[in-house]
């Protein structure tokens, strides 16, 4: 009588932890703390490296390319400087000060569906600079002056900062990431 | 006794499922995905990302930014990229169908914004043994050699709007992918 449901436990056991433990290692074992503050992760994809088969999985899994590393260097935040979680609910303003690179982008996720007026991303091209070069970008459902980004969907979001890695003025130990400070809620 | 060995094969099912799911279902789902979004171009040409697909696959690329993408399939033979780019930041990265980095350059490197880049299957062990000494001075250079006879070579052009994109795109699809003369 017991043989049964001991055998479907183990499979269901089976597969269930398999691919609970896989998508957990992917963002445990894929990425790994970035910068001196805040709560940026840099996604590992070195090639030879242990946890190159995991970051590859989350691009991977979601159908997007994963950048070449030697080329690019790819950063996420899902938490503010206080560690809260970042919603499309609440105003951010994400502020750069030494982010000295040949070409960078910022954007906002999950983009599955986007709506019309959305603009989730925005680049060292095309943003606007104080005079001390430094750089100050809202994240807002609604419109705010100057530098701006829009979430695509309602929710909880993830900030992306895509860096290159020619013209970085910085090693990767000194890399000073932005501050994500929550203005109102 | 009978608990410890369904206990084994729970252990050993959870095992295979966290492999599958990071080495082998996302490369799958991955090039399926590329399979539908590119579905009306044959392989082995080069072609420009439409908008479309792009927001799919490169969602954190701002819509101005050109993507050129060449599916390459090596069965038949070495594959020759002729690259034509615009002046400005470039980078091309050879994939191979799983999504592995096979080969990078940017503009900064190569120096160059014309070049020709010969992609082939790696020689296996034996082929190693018969190799000529005039081969090796002719794998040297722009040379990929895959053990993947499936693959992707991309192109990645930013640019600041759309007027910008249509100037850009020209000029990138002016490359070209296709069998190497023999």
């Amino acid at each position: 009588m017991m043989r049964v449901p001991t055998k479907i436990f183990s499979i269901l056991f089976g597969v269930i932890g398999g691919w609970a433990s896989a998508l957990y290692f992917i963002d445990s074992v894929g990425s790994q703390p970035a910068g001196a503050t805040g709560n940026w992760r840099k996604w590992d994809l070195a090639s030879g490296t242990s946890s190159n088969p995991y970051a590859r999985a989350h691009f991977l899994l979601e159908g997007r390319v994963p950048p070449a590393q030697s080329l690019f260097q790819v950063y996420t935040n899902s938490r503010d400087d206080e560690g809260n979680q970042l919603l499309t609910e609440c105003t951010y303003m994400i502020s750069a000060n030494e982010l000295e690179s040949r070409w960078w982008s910022l954007s906002i996720g999950p983009m599955d569906t986007l709506e019309r007026d959305s603009s989730p991303v925005i680049t060292s091209e095309e943003v606007v600079r104080n005079a001390d070069n430094s750089v100050n970008i809202a994240v807002a459902r609604h419109p705010v002056a100057g530098n701006w980004i829009r979430p695509a969907m309602a929710g909880s979001m993830v900030i992306q900062l895509v860096i290159s890695n020619e013209g970085a003025s910085q090693s990767e130990s000194g890399l000073k990431l932005p501050a994500v400070q929550r203005v109102a809620c | 006794m009978r608990n410890l060995y369904w206990f084994i094969t729970a252990v050993t099912l959870a095992v295979i499922v966290h492999i599958s799911t990071i080495l082998f279902a996302p490369s799958f789902l991955f090039y399926r995905n590329l399979d539908r979004l590119t579905n009306d171009v044959a392989d082995n040409t080069f072609f420009i990302l439409p908008v479309e697909a792009q927001s799919k696959i490169f969602p954190e690329y701002p819509p101005g930014t050109v993507f050129g993408l060449c599916r390459f399939n090596l069965a038949s033979g070495p594959i020759t990229l002729d690259a034509n780019l615009p002046d400005g930041i470039w980078t091309l990265t050879v994939y191979s169908r799983f999504g592995k980095t096979l080969y990078t350059v940017s503009d900064e490197q190569s120096g160059i914004d014309k070049f020709s880049l010969q992609l082939a299957m790696a020689p296996g062990i034996l082929d190693l043994f018969a190799v000529k000494e005039e081969d090796l001075v002719a794998s040297s250079g722009w040379k990929v050699q895959s053990t993947d006879e499936r693959g992707f070579a991309l192109f990645w052009v930013p640019s600041t709007d759309r007027a910008m994109r249509e100037s850009r795109s020209e000029t990138l699809s002016k490359s070209s992918c296709g069998k190497a003369a023999t």
